[in-house]
């Protein structure tokens, strides 16, 4: 019995995030030692806004790369969102709302049309969202005409977004953004383990032929892929405009692999079939760590692209590495 | 009708270049007829049909083309490389680094620029020959490194080559000498030669072998992966180069630029004919790609619109190039 329920919380948690637990506590026990910057609360509170936007993209593109797809349009995607949102609030006189939703509501357009041209028209995830990626970025100061987006500011009108995130009372700030991010990682986690869609995901990536001979409507399901992670890149935008405040358009490009190599990180494989949000929230934390701590010891910043490529490749190495075993 | 076109087809000069190919020197002039119709009443007073204009086209469709040239090598293995647009800024970074700051002679510092990118090329080549990653993924990665490392190397600071000392400044003269486009003399001459590699040589048959069938390749006892890696070694060595054109025009570089002419580079390759599914590839098509992403931005900017245009309208054709290989792959199928 109780070998049997010790055999149980491995698998159901998976080696691989528990050694990324291991690595986290070491890395911040690291970091503190070595810089004393590092070991304040602010920097703590910097390190979790910075997260959220991160986060929300990488729950979200967990599930494309499960079905053996990838979703690259996220990064420039969620600039684009944000910036069409400010221009509603701005230029239109909209309140926030609308603005929110219709960012929201961006990102699950894109997020479809991404999903029909992959599941309908056969064509390689990668390039279809590398389109997406390319018109979206143009997409924004077009529709904006090339003006830099601005979201409410702390005590502007609006501004209760930000409390979402990052709550203030006196002088001292709660990340109450990550109540909402475990929140949504315990949802799409019962929605990716425990539903037909998640399911149904799952197969696509692990054996999309058998799921069209069992009578499956796999388009369905593989678009659904898509919509889950444009919804979320739209929940990012929202998020990384609370953290930036002000936008400007055509950027983005490469935010997307932050998310993308937090999945992989996590255990989402790259060849589909096998992934879990938990994995992927504790590759995203492993990342930021990394980003926050790093600068911290004496890296310039401007070694953070190059922390992003190889994080992503050792990431794709270990993934590749574990599935020849 | 049909047979015309038949007929038409079986013409000789038809047969040899490909009737897509011809087709797509139609839409160069059909664009050409286009912009020069549009431009004046867009944008009133001013005219398309320009010399200026030609060769500030041209002078896009260089470094253009030589990163195409490169990145249909990867196609043609079946991959891609996401990463020559930032190798690219990166060389012309780094040499022109040498260049200003360390005095190098210019010739060094061309060699520099082409040796940065063919290092860029090695590594990718490596990872996805040798390690079996991914190739999208691997180039990903490559490209957020190659912004990194330009801007560590500039320390954040745009590089201007200079223009104006004769003894430093002749790399100009590869572009333009005496208002005549040597560059696109250069460009059609390292097509000749990328055509010899990809159709005339035990290299290039394998590339395009590796990219149909694999496994086939590996069993017939070819060490695949030496090959592979060289189709990346290309790509990364002509985005080197194309760092020289692009300075040749430009002369100015910033870091942690330069994704966005990757997928320009790739438009040019899928429209010129090179399958994304690899095992066929068109070195002519990919110039002819080229010089038509290049006419296309010219136009763009001369009829008043801003480059955000050219951003969707490069997506829209890749899109739309890849679902017309698809479907009539699909179709012989």
């Amino acid at each position: 019995m109780i070998a049997q329920r010790k055999k149980m919380v491995p698998q159901k948690v998976g080696l691989q995030q528990l050694v990324i637990v291991g690595v986290l506590i070491i890395l911040f026990t690291f970091f503190c030692l070595m810089s004393a910057s590092f070991r304040k609360y602010t920097t703590l509170i910097t390190m979790a806004s910075y997260m959220y936007y991160i986060m929300l993209m990488a729950i979200g593109v967990t599930f494309p790369l499960i079905t053996g797809g990838v979703d690259l349009s996220i990064g420039t995607g969620l600039v684009c969102y944000s910036i069409v949102g400010s221009y509603l609030m701005r230029q239109m006189g909209l309140p926030i709302g609308v603005a929110m939703a219709v960012t929201v509501g961006m990102g699950i357009v894109f997020g479809f049309i991404n999903g029909v041209v992959v599941a309908k028209l056969d064509l390689p995830p990668f390039i279809t969202t590398l389109c997406t990626m390319m018109i979206v970025r143009g997409l924004g100061s077009i529709l904006t005409n090339g003006m830099t987006g601005v979201w409410p500011m702390a005590g502007q009108e609006g501004s209760w977004v930000r409390d979402l995130l990052k709550y203030k009372i006196g002088d001292v700030t709660y990340p109450v953004g990550m109540v909402i991010i475990l929140l949504l990682v315990l949802i799409m986690s019962i929605i990716l383990n425990h539903t037909r869609v998640g399911r149904y995901i799952i197969a696509i990536g692990s054996n999309k032929e058998a799921l069209k001979l069992s009578g499956v409507n796999v388009a369905r399901w593989h678009i659904m892929a898509y919509v889950i992670s444009g919804f979320f890149a739209g929940l990012a935008a929202i998020a990384y405009a609370c953290t930036f405040t002000s936008i400007t358009p055509g950027t983005g490009a490469g935010l997307e692999l932050d998310a993308i190599g937090g999945a992989i990180i996590g255990g989402t494989a790259m060849t589909g079939g096998s992934g879990s949000i938990v994995g992927t929230f504790l590759g995203v934390c492993l990342i930021s760590l990394l980003k926050t701590g790093l600068p911290n010891i004496g890296l310039q910043a401007n070694w953070q692209q190059i922390i992003t490529g190889g994080i992503l490749i050792v990431a794709v190495t270990i993934d590749m590495a574990r599935r020849k075993k | 009708m049909n047979t015309a076109l038949q007929r038409f087809k079986n013409r000789r000069f038809v047969r040899v270049i490909g009737f897509s190919r011809v087709i797509l020197i139609a839409i160069i002039f059909l664009m050409y007829g286009l912009f020069t119709l549009l431009t004046p009443i867009l944008r009133n007073g001013s005219t398309f049909v320009n010399y200026n204009r030609v060769m500030s086209a041209f002078n896009y469709a260089y470094f253009i083309g030589f990163m195409g040239l490169g990145v249909t090598f990867v196609i043609a293995t079946g991959g891609i490389d996401f990463s020559i647009g930032p190798v690219m800024f990166c060389s012309a970074l780094i040499s022109g680094y040498c260049l200003t700051k360390f005095n190098l002679p210019l010739w060094l510092c061309i060699l520099i620029s082409i040796g940065v990118g063919a290092v860029f090329g090695t590594v990718g080549g490596y990872f996805v020959a040798y390690r079996r990653l991914p190739s999208f993924i691997t180039s990903l990665a490559l490209m957020q490194a190659a912004k990194g490392v330009g801007s560590i190397f500039t320390k954040t600071q745009s590089v201007t080559w200079p223009s104006d000392n004769p003894a430093t400044s002749w790399y100009r003269n590869l572009v333009k000498t005496n208002n005549i486009p040597l560059g696109f003399l250069i460009l059609i001459v390292v097509a000749v030669v990328c055509a010899i590699i990809l159709y005339r040589t035990t290299a290039g048959r394998y590339m395009l072998c590796i990219g149909s069938n694999r496994e086939a390749v590996r069993l017939s006892g070819v060490d695949t992966r030496r090959w592979e890696m060289l189709a990346y070694i290309l790509s990364g060595t002509l985005a080197g180069l194309a760092a020289i054109f692009y300075v040749g025009a430009y002369t100015t570089v910033q870091p942690g630029l330069g994704d966005t002419f990757n997928n320009e580079a790739i438009a040019a390759c899928v429209m010129g004919g090179t399958s994304m599914a690899g095992g066929s590839a068109s070195i002519l098509g990919t110039v002819i790609g080229a010089v038509i992403v290049a006419l296309m931005q010219e136009g763009i900017l001369a009829m008043g619109f801003t480059i955000s245009y050219q951003y969707v309208l490069t997506g829209l054709i890749v899109l739309a190039a890849v679902t017309a290989d698809i479907t009539s792959r699909k179709r012989r199928n």
